[in-house]
């Protein structure tokens, strides 16, 4: 199998049979035919453009573009990310506005050099040096030589105003930032022989940095790209490690948990909780409940650098006052969030958390339904269908006998065309029966004592359950579960859906992150070490 | 008058309404007539179709049409420049999955099967763009949305598609749609330095685009690049359109909070400033293809009903499923119909409104209304059952004359079409005849807005297995 890496870097050596040792192995999977121009995600052009000019982090020109839409649940999927004329101008007006104030806020930051005489030594060293960070690769003579005359031409007619050397880096600025080597992940590596294609060590690193970080590679990992560094995958490894001690990586995790839970989908609506029943419960609630989750998700899994299955069991989270009342917490709390420790018999990780207990619930009453369908769907990964034609709420009556809602939901969904997908539905919905609808705890429902209890299928495991707490501790010991985090994580780490090709990769990780040492960094670490992230499949015909 | 306004037109001021030339008409010789346009609004999670339905024979449109309790009533002043066409199916077309929200919404309005996660084919607002904007500085069409953007909601916020699996996505906000119609109120000089700083920037990252081609890309991924670069160059056009809100919907416009934009209170002022920047975009020539996308589908949370008399709890989705109150708290509502029904009137005076807005601007052979086919629809007919059977087909605009209107129009069949129907059949004007595909209807509103493939009419639009042809009924 011939691995020529065309692009500059480390030559047609290839490091596919070196083993990575440690938490990575090279699998034999094959990647499948996909875009060579994947577009940069309205995210990662927030954070590259904030990298490369030295903006603050609350600077995201990306707000004021046309929004992406999330495919197989997340916003980066390089198939889908199109391009609309809308967004072509987006890009044109940031990119205008962008140069604008950087050449006026940060010019002497911007320049490696002090311009002298006519500038046009200072302008190449800036060209050289800033385009190549933007482009993730060195530039071409050719290309120094476009954009050194595109920076001259700004002397004459292009702004009303400004010193010619300012309008000239301005232009160029415009330039580069609508360039298709700025705005696409362009992958040009070929092979003449058959077989993915190892991608070059400029390429590696732009995945390295677009899936760790979200964001264009740093001078480090250009410097060990441009040595030719990346082919192997111990060294691979080492950059990965060394990216992962970045909040960059920290915010990336935080991304991908907060699209794969939906907890960037909480909103006033969703959210909305009748004002008779829980007066407390107003729409301010809401960006604390997303606050909530993304703390969470941060401290268990970065911070502490623990194993998956904390998110479904660490008895812990962020509160503030308000918050505090829903989960029974008796201490005084300030405005702002504070890591507290919650009751284990009542609590375990995300799935018992107020955000998303609130959010798959009705406003009056708890919704096993809209709970059950979460578990199977984002847990389990389940291919469960939609309800189908036909169905409307009111249809079947509820029988009088029936007073808790499990058993009026078990009562509604009883028929034979129901009990298909509510089989599967109900049982993980009821287990978190003991949460009304505002995700408190409660004793009793209706009267009724409640019963949580119940037994679900997950691939070829059975899991019992009596409560919420032990429903959510099976969910961390199962093998479906487990691949499924991974599945997840592969779409997110790789932008693309996952093929038949990646079940090896899917199996093989899911496995690793059964031992409790394993972190949720070493998966990203493993991710990068897959045939699937450092190569491209062969090509297509053009 | 209207050399006056041409010569205010050219000097960049605003443009005096209602008369108003485009700035593509000002800068160009005036063709002989006005541009074509094609507007959809697009509502979600079906509709009272027994209210729906208009109170007389099928037949020409008469005001008793729309009396009594109708959820069109507030259209009957546009009665003899309507088309109310009934029997229309937006249904499978070919086998495969059932009709769920995600189908219906990806089917709608491409006549296509759902391939992948991501929708059918071209959709027809993208095709008509082909030809009708041609000579605008666009090449997709302005797609707008009301509600939250419907980027986390997948297949269920987006209604337009360049192609299987190309979603387009639609902007919500009023500020950011005004923003991207490109006005430019500087003065000359500025506007000329202005050009030629982007076209020095255009040409260099389009020779880099050319040369990327050049390295072996697929045919899907040149496209891109094509459509890219080609599109940047096309923007230049957009910075001369020279027009204005009205000034009440500028200071509207202050009040839109996009914080706030997924709440009850701000829809109202969602869709009132976007209708008034679409009827605009219209207008000036930036765009002769429009479509609103109202909300996101049933996972998007639209917005429950709060005003204009109306106080319900819940939204569209929620009322379709006959869920009206608390989880089970008034299941049977005997009201949820009627509540379905008041969601349809009020989207039918924004339909109003819409027309108003059109019809106010004047241009040489008519008002920019008569020279445009306006369809208002829904993913589905009747919610509840998830028919997309008989699904509304509200059709407002002459087409410049092409089309037929004033009608009540039943074109149901007695026998079965090679057409998946689905769901029980509502409507009891027409119980027991058989729907005819929406791929007719579209490629007739296509023709008759002399939108052309391959400089030829259009013989059929969306599923290979859906018969070909128009709608003869619909044309003069």
């Amino acid at each position: 199998m011939g691995v020529g890496a065309s692009d500059s870097g480390g030559g047609g050596t290839g490091g596919r049979g070196s083993a990575a040792g440690g938490a990575g192995s090279m699998s034999a999977s094959v990647p499948y035919a996909q875009t060579r121009l994947p577009r940069l995600s309205h995210r990662q052009y927030d954070n590259s453009v904030r990298d490369l000019l030295g903006l603050p982090q609350t600077s995201a020109p990306a707000r004021d573009f046309i929004p992406d839409l999330a495919v197989s649940g997340y916003d980066n999927n390089g198939d889908a990310l199109q391009v609309t004329d809308t967004l072509v101008r987006d890009y044109q007006r940031s990119a205008e506005l962008l140069a604008e104030s950087a050449v006026k806020d940060s010019l002497d930051r911007l320049l490696p050099c002090q311009p002298q005489g006519d500038g046009l030594s200072c302008a190449a060293q800036f060209i050289d040096k800033w385009g190549r960070r933007a482009f993730r690769r060195p530039l071409s003579a050719d290309e120094q030589a476009s954009y050194l005359r595109l920076f001259a031409g700004a002397a004459t007619g292009k702004y009303p105003n400004g010193e010619p050397f300012t309008n000239g880096v301005r232009l160029v600025l415009e330039a580069i930032l609508q360039s298709p080597h700025f705005l696409y992940r362009v992958e040009l590596s070929h092979s003449n022989a058959a077989g993915p294609i190892q991608l070059s060590d400029h390429e590696t690193a732009a995945r390295l940095a677009f899936t760790l970080w979200n964001s264009l590679p740093d001078p480090t990992l250009d410097a060990e790209a441009d040595a030719g560094r990346l082919h192997a995958g111990d060294q691979l490894r080492q950059q990965a490690e060394r990216m992962l001690g970045d909040d960059k990586s920290r915010a990336m995790l935080v991304d991908f948990h907060q699209q794969w839970l939906q907890t960037n989908r909480y909103t006033a609506n969703s959210l909305a909780k009748s004002t008779a029943l829980y007066p407390e419960f107003t729409a301010d609630l809401v960006p604390t409940l997303q606050e909530e989750a993304a703390r969470f998700f941060a401290a268990v899994l970065y911070d502490e650098q623990a194993n998956w299955s904390a998110l479904l069991t660490a008895p812990t989270t962020f509160v503030d006052a308000k918050l505090a009342r829903l989960y029974g917490l008796t201490a005084s709390f300030g405005p702002g969030l504070t890591r507290v420790d919650l009751n284990p018999l009542q609590r375990a990780g995300f799935l018992t958390q107020v955000g998303f207990l609130a959010a798959h619930a009705h406003a009056d009453q708890s919704s096993p339904i809209h709970r059950g369908v979460f578990v199977q769907r984002q847990l389990l990964c389940a291919a469960l269908p939609n309800p189908p034609p036909g169905v409307t709420a009111g249809a079947a009556p509820t029988p009088p006998e029936a007073k808790s809602n499990r058993a009026k939901v078990t009562a509604r969904t009883a028929s034979p065309t129901c009990v298909g997908c509510h089989g599967l539905i109900n049982p993980p919905g009821f287990g978190f029966e003991q949460y009304d609808a505002v995700g408190a705890f409660r004793q009793s429902d209706s009267g009724e004592p409640i019963d949580a209890s119940g037994q679900l299928t997950a691939g070829d495991e059975v899991l019992t359950f009596s409560d919420g707490v032990s429903l959510a501790r099976a969910l961390a010991g199962s093998k479906t579960v487990r691949e499924c985090y991974v599945r997840n994580w592969l779409r997110y780490g790789y932008g693309r859906v996952e093929q038949s090709s990646d079940m090896s990769d899917i199996q093989n990780l899911g496995l690793q992150i059964a031992t409790p040492e394993f972190s949720v960094l070493n998966l990203l670490v493993a991710m990068t070490q897959t045939n699937a992230f450092r190569s491209r499949p062969e090509e297509l015909q053009p | 008058m209207k050399r006056r306004h041409f010569l205010r037109g050219l000097g960049g001021a605003t443009l005096a309404l209602p008369f108003l030339e485009s700035a593509w008409r000002s800068a160009h010789a005036a063709p002989a007539t006005s541009a074509k346009r094609l507007v959809v609004l697009f509502q979600m999670s079906g509709a009272n179709m027994d209210r729906f339905a208009l109170s007389g024979p099928f037949g020409q449109l008469e005001a008793a049409h729309f009396g009594g309790d109708r959820s069109l009533a507030a259209l009957a002043p546009y009665r003899d420049r309507l088309i109310v066409a009934r029997g229309i199916g937006t249904g499978p077309g070919t086998p495969g999955p059932s009709t769920f929200h995600d189908d219906s919404i990806a089917k709608s309005l491409s006549a296509t099967h759902r391939q992948s996660e991501l929708g059918g084919g071209i959709t027809v607002d993208q095709e008509a763009a082909k030809s009708l904007n041609a000579n605008t500085s666009r090449k997709n069409p302005l797609t707008l949305a009301c509600h939250q953007d419907g980027s986390a909601y997948g297949v269920q916020g987006v209604i337009s598609y360049v192609g299987p699996g190309q979603p387009i996505a639609s902007e919500n906000n009023p500020r950011k749609a005004l923003g991207d119609l490109g006005l430019n109120s500087a003065d000359d000089a500025t506007k000329a330095m202005a050009a030629a700083r982007r076209l020095s920037v255009i040409d260099l990252v389009s020779e880099e685009a050319a040369q990327l081609k050049g390295k072996g890309l697929s045919k899907a991924d040149q496209d891109k690049l094509d459509f890219h670069y080609t599109t940047l160059r096309a923007s230049e056009k957009a910075a001369s359109a020279a027009c204005q809100l009205p000034a009440g919907v500028q200071s509207d416009l202050g009040r839109y909070d996009p914080i706030h934009a997924g709440e009850d209170g701000q829809y109202r002022l969602t869709a009132e400033l976007q209708l008034n920047i679409m009827a605009m975009a219209l207008a000036c020539g930036v765009s002769n293809v429009a479509s609103m996308m109202w909300t996101a589908g049933s996972n998007g949370p639209g917005p429950a009903m709060d005003w204009d008399g109306a106080s319900f709890e819940r939204n569209p989705h929620a009322l379709s499923h006959g869920v009206s109150g608390g989880a089970f708290a008034d299941l049977a509502d005997p009201n949820v119909m009627g509540k379905i029904a008041s969601v349809d009137a009020w989207y039918a005076k924004r339909m109003l409104q819409l027309l108003d807005l059109l019809d106010g601007y004047r241009e040489a052979d008519g008002s920019v209304l008569d020279n445009s086919a306006v369809l208002w629809t829904n993913e589905m007919s009747d919610g509840g059952s998830h028919s997309t059977n008989d699904v509304p087909m509200v059709i407002a605009g002459g087409a410049g004359g092409a089309l037929k209107t004033g009608q009540y129009l039943n074109l149901a069949t007695a026998e079965p079409e090679a057409f998946h129907e689905n769901g029980a059949f509502k409507g009891n004007l027409i119980a027991g005849q058989h729907c005819v595909p929406q791929s007719r209807l579209f490629t007739t509103l296509l023709n008759a807005l002399g939108a052309t493939q391959n400089g030829a009419p259009y013989e059929r639009f969306g599923d290979a297995s859906l018969p070909g042809g128009e709608y003869s009924a619909l044309r003069r």
